[in-house]
């Protein structure tokens, strides 16, 4: 999705770009027209990014996705899911070691501990997530 | 439960060999427990463990007592004594008792340990993701 944006991002600037060049065109100075001319060439050239437009069509991420039958998203979510019941399970265990219900202490200790371990992996996951995303934001445009 | 199976199973070896510790402090407790000789002795109790339904671990498939007869011991001056002057005492073997704590006491403590190799080298895992 973010490619995509960057993509529309990139073609709407080589827009830009090329009626930038079309006004100076429109100059007199044969100089500088002969210069604009390279200039909107160099624009045409740049109209390369209209084919990063390709990109979009690349969006070989969701090809993968289908090929794996699961996306990234569908992945993380479920991820969390997981977080969340394996969390409240811990939690239960809690709430009956404070009240005394608790049979055995190491159902809450393992519980605990799966929570902590499961709690680590998703925030590991985040972070590549969000790392992957700011890198791809500081790409040159 | 599938992301944390070695947790898991070690966790049943764990619950296991609670209650085998259960069940030993049980027979030890009791092991002074007299009874007249018209009456059942305290009989010894016995976890049976076995492997897990699902193929992951283990568990107590039941608790098997021992024999009710116990021992006859003359003690005439006890309150419980018959006109003979017998008493009935369970028939527990202390020596074979306390080695069987031990045997639970390590177990448990071996399952703790795998819990924990795993727990650090599911961490470790995770270092992988970083920096």
């Amino acid at each position: 999705m973010s490619i995509e944006s960057i993509a529309s991002v990139g073609g709407s600037l080589g827009t830009q770009a090329v009626g930038w060049g079309q006004g100076l065109e429109n100059t007199d100075n044969a100089q500088m027209t002969r210069g604009v001319t390279t200039g909107a060439q160099a624009v045409t050239g740049t109209t390369g990014i209209a084919n990063l437009a390709g990109v979009t069509g690349t969006t070989g991420t969701g090809a993968v996705g289908d090929a794996s039958g699961t996306d990234f998203a569908t992945l993380l979510s479920g991820g969390l899911d997981k977080l969340q019941s394996v969390q409240s399970n811990a939690d239960d265990l809690a709430v009956k070691a404070a009240t005394g219900d608790l049979t055995n202490v190491h159902d809450y200790m393992i519980a605990s501990n799966e929570a902590q371990l499961t709690t680590q992996l998703t925030v590991a996951i985040r972070d590549k997530a969000v790392e992957a995303f700011n890198e791809i934001m500081r790409m040159q445009i | 439960m599938s992301l944390f199976d070695a947790i898991g199973i070690a966790g049943t070896g764990v619950t296991v060999n609670r209650k085998w510790m259960d069940a030993v402090s049980d027979n030890l407790a009791n092991i002074n427990t007299v009874k007249r000789t018209d009456e059942d002795a305290f009989a010894a109790r016995y976890v049976v463990a076995t492997e897990a339904g699902d193929g992951k671990g283990t568990q107590v498939a039941g608790i098997v007592t021992g024999s009710p007869e116990g021992r006859m011991v003359h003690e005439p001056d006890h309150p419980l004594a018959d006109e003979n002057g017998y008493v009935k005492y369970p028939d527990i073997d202390m020596s074979t008792q306390m080695t069987s704590l031990m045997m639970a006491q390590r177990a448990y403590q071996a399952n703790l340990q795998t819990i924990t190799s795993a727990k650090d080298a599911y961490q470790a895992a995770l270092q992988l993701g970083r920096g």
